[in-house]
């Protein structure tokens, strides 16, 4: 008898749910970006405008190319719907935090899909995930240093404006400079 | 099984005339079978007397539809329209009206039949194994 159900994907149902669910994260995320670069705009912050609307681009990005995983194993990859996004935020500051938060629960739903693949043995799955496990160092790290931005220039006097022309400027190198 | 049922009669005369006696049976129950075509990667569902041919995608969306329905909820309701449950998934052409006792005895049955498809997975993977 056949094995109708490997015949049509490589993926079992299990990694394949996880996987949509990620898909929409990575949507519900490129969405917040885009909300926290409008909020920026609209109060005068450019450059933060700029740097969220790029960071929103690459979220979509991450969720097309889990799409596209789904798609080329044999799975049903299902384009996600994205509600109630946040319009308004508290501060300037509270954007960056929240945008640090969101990086993090995200790094910790791949550590979580990346454990489960191990669990059901999809070694296939587990090695195309690394490369947003690396990719995760950089977006928690570029998210970490913008927060620090308001410690380090402080928001007095034109602080908020020293921040906001800094923002874009964070660069993660992989590599160690002595 | 009674032909008149069968809705495209064509593609389901061939299935029906495999049936019993070439197609593997997956599993049965009181309430029906599932059976497997090799030669065209179907599925077949005998269910309440009807015959119906699945891709294996309809099927397990058919099977997620009714794991979905909450039979605590139809059981409870005083409405009239919770004594059935209608049925329809993308790739199916039938449309399951079902009382509360039909929707359980289905659910076992594609819960079984489901159960037996990843068993035959497992057994194709080990024995794959066996060979390296």
């Amino acid at each position: 008898m056949k094995d109708l159900l490997r015949l049509r994907t490589s993926l079992s149902e299990t990694i394949e749910q996880i996987l949509n669910e990620q898909i929409k994260m990575e949507a519900e995320a490129s969405a917040m970006y885009l909300a926290m670069s409008s909020w920026c705009d609209r109060n005068g912050f450019d450059f933060s405008a700029g740097y969220f609307k790029q960071q929103s681009d690459e979220e979509r990005e991450h969720m097309l190319r889990l799409f596209k995983y789904v798609s080329d194993m044999g799975g049903r990859a299902i384009s996600p719907s994205v509600n109630n996004i946040q319009i308004e935020f508290e501060s300037f500051r509270s954007v960056f935090e929240q945008a640090l938060q969101q990086e993090i629960a995200v790094t910790q739903s791949f550590n979580r899909i990346a454990d489960k693949c191990q669990k059901e043995k999809d070694y296939v799955t587990f090695t195309f995930l690394q490369w947003f496990l690396k990719e995760q160092i950089e977006e928690e790290y570029v998210a970490r240093r913008a927060l620090e931005l308001f410690e380090v220039i402080g928001e007095e006097g034109t602080g908020q404006y020293e921040i906001d022309k800094r923002v874009p400027k964070i660069k993660y190198e992989d590599e160690y400079e002595g | 099984m009674q032909y008149q049922q069968i809705s495209s009669l064509g593609s389901h005369l061939f299935y029906m005339m495999h049936t019993a006696a070439q197609l593997p049976e997956i599993y049965t129950s009181e309430a029906g079978a599932v059976y497997q075509c090799d030669r065209h990667n179907r599925l077949m569902l005998s269910f309440a007397g009807e015959l119906t041919v699945l891709k294996l995608d309809a099927f397990l969306r058919l099977k997620r539809t009714v794991d979905k329905i909450d039979l605590d909820a139809m059981a409870s309701s005083p409405e009239r329209s919770s004594d059935f449950s209608i049925i329809t998934v993308c790739g199916c052409d039938r449309c399951f009206v079902l009382p509360l006792t039909e929707v359980y005895a289905l659910k076992e049955l594609l819960s079984g039949a489901k159960f037996v498809l990843e068993l035959n997975s497992m057994l194709h993977e080990c024995l794959n194994a066996s060979l390296v």
